[in-house]
């Protein structure tokens, strides 16, 4: 048990010291961290031309509205009726301003996650692969190593990797972020990057690690990768239109979610989002008893 | 190009803001990702008894680059073919016109990005991403907030821009193309260069 955890913690170590030398994290993560500040300034060019709301508040059968002005910086107030118009309840209970900010910055998060998973795919589609082109798996097969710690460390060092890189990642664009557009609601924004575009991408990256394990050289595990990449856009579709559109574009139309309040339903877009990964985790486990079947098998002949 | 050919023809609103640039998009992104897989230093096998034999480097990417275009203008006049049976408003020459440039332009990108980088799969993302990013806004974003639409690759918008910009849209991009290319050819001249004895490449 010892040696299979030392080696397994070996494996770990290296690995991930092998893709910070390889570069393919961290220009995974320059690329994201790229993407997402260039969208955001795009978006933040036509910001400045939108009035914006500044604040919501209740006062009987009407919702007062005050907007600020692009043009001029002045508020106005809008009255709205409320029987004629369906505003959500939470409008009222919150800072407008700080949560405006926050979802906009996830409007561009969206689009990027799904960048990263794209780039994911064919960049970390080689891990496995590599070791065969550079003959290490021969190495290797002289060694008491368990074909599951193999598979494991492979895949645990990519993870660490990519969760260190995604954290520099979303302090950097929450610092750049709250210079442009002004306070965000840090919790809501800390946990989207928890719940939602951490485990989207480590298990992006899990698919993209495990599955070429068949491939016999970085060609072969950069073509799998190619192939990979639909999969990777197909999690992010399902992960934010199941979760975050749902629950905070759709619902406000939906009456019965009219008195949902601000924690509720963030809560509920997180707790939806676990919902939306489920099917993706067992059948990473399948994939990996496959793959583990076939390390075995290749190993027999 | 059938699939967005059968989509356009069902109203499909992406197939249709692609239109009759299916055959220039998808021609020019699988010709990319072709020449980024092409020739990537890092992944050649016996790259150093290649480069000891009389017989130049260059040789091997021309007779790639060769079968890689050759396949894609197959692909590309079928997928014309195709097209101008189901819109008979486009033209043969049209669809081709429309794909000759972008084509070129991807193809350089890949090749060069693969080589400069030494590993195919950088070349394959770049050109998959600019791709993805001209497909969804990049026209956009060219044309209103800069107003660099003769820098379109792919999905120029052609009642936006005027023949005039079109055509230098269409130079423009077969010359990035060949310069890309050209470059590229230039990288692999010195073998101890692309061998990398300069630095460690993994």
């Amino acid at each position: 048990m010892n040696t299979t955890l030392s080696q397994f913690g070996g494996m770990i170590r290296y690995e991930m010291l092998m893709q910070f030398r390889r570069r393919a994290i961290i220009v995974l993560c320059v690329f994201f961290l790229v993407g997402a500040l260039g969208l955001t300034t795009l978006i933040d060019s036509q910001r400045s031309v939108v009035n914006r709301i500044a604040s919501v508040r209740f006062d009987g059968d009407t919702t007062i509205i005050t907007t600020i002005d692009a043009r001029t910086q002045e508020e106005y107030e809008q009255h709205v009726d409320n029987t004629q118009n369906f505003i959500p309840r939470w409008y009222a209970e919150v800072d407008f301003l700080v949560v405006q900010s926050t979802f906009e910055a996830f409007n561009v998060l969206a689009p990027s996650l799904m960048i990263l998973l794209i780039a994911i795919m064919p960049m970390l589609s080689e891990t496995i692969p590599l070791d065969r082109q550079f003959k290490v798996r021969e190495l290797l097969d002289t060694m008491p190593l368990p074909r599951v710690t193999y598979l494991l460390g492979k895949l645990v060092s990519v993870w660490i990797g990519l969760m260190i890189g995604i954290v520099v990642v979303g302090v950097l664009y929450g610092i750049y972020v709250a210079s442009r557009y002004g306070a965000l609601d840090m919790w809501t924004y800390v946990r989207y990057w928890l719940f939602l575009m951490l485990p989207c991408s480590l298990i992006g990256a899990g698919y993209a690690v495990i599955v070429p394990t068949f491939a016999q050289s970085r060609r072969g595990g950069v073509l799998v990768g190619l192939f990979l990449i639909p999969l990777g856009v197909y999690i992010a579709i399902t992960v934010i239109a199941g979760t975050y559109i749902n629950n905070v574009f759709f619902n406000r139309n939906n009456v019965g979610e009219l008195n949902l309040g601000y924690q509720d339903l963030v809560a509920r877009m997180f707790s939806d989002t676990f919902t939306a990964f489920v099917p993706f985790i067992p059948l990473l486990l399948i994939v990996g008893i496959v793959m583990w079947a076939f390390l075995r098998f290749r190993a027999a002949r | 190009m059938v699939f967005l050919a059968l989509m356009a023809q069902a109203r499909d609103p992406v197939a249709m803001s692609i239109g009759f640039s299916a055959v220039a998009g998808v021609g020019s992104l699988v010709a990319g990702v072709q020449a980024a897989l092409m020739f990537a230093p890092a992944d050649e096998p016996a790259l150093e008894l290649l480069l000891a034999s009389p017989r130049p480097a260059a040789y091997l990417l021309l007779e790639r680059l060769i079968i890689v275009v050759g396949l894609n203008t197959l692909v590309a006049v079928l997928g014309a073919v195709f097209f101008t049976r189901l819109f008979p408003t486009d033209t043969f020459v049209d669809q081709l016109v429309r794909w000759f440039a972008p084509m070129i332009a991807m193809t350089g990108l890949g090749m060069w990005i693969s080589i400069i980088t030494r590993r195919s799969n950088y070349g394959m993302l770049i050109v998959i991403l600019f791709s993805g990013a001209m497909l969804f806004g990049g026209a956009y974003v060219l044309i209103e907030l800069f107003e660099l639409g003769w820098l379109i690759v792919m999905y120029p918008p052609l009642d936006v821009l005027t023949p005039d910009h079109y055509l230098i849209n269409r130079v423009f991009l077969t010359a990035f193309g060949l310069v890309l290319i050209a470059l590229t050819f230039w990288h692999i001249r010195e073998p101890e260069h692309l061998i990398g004895a300069a630095h460690t490449a993994v």
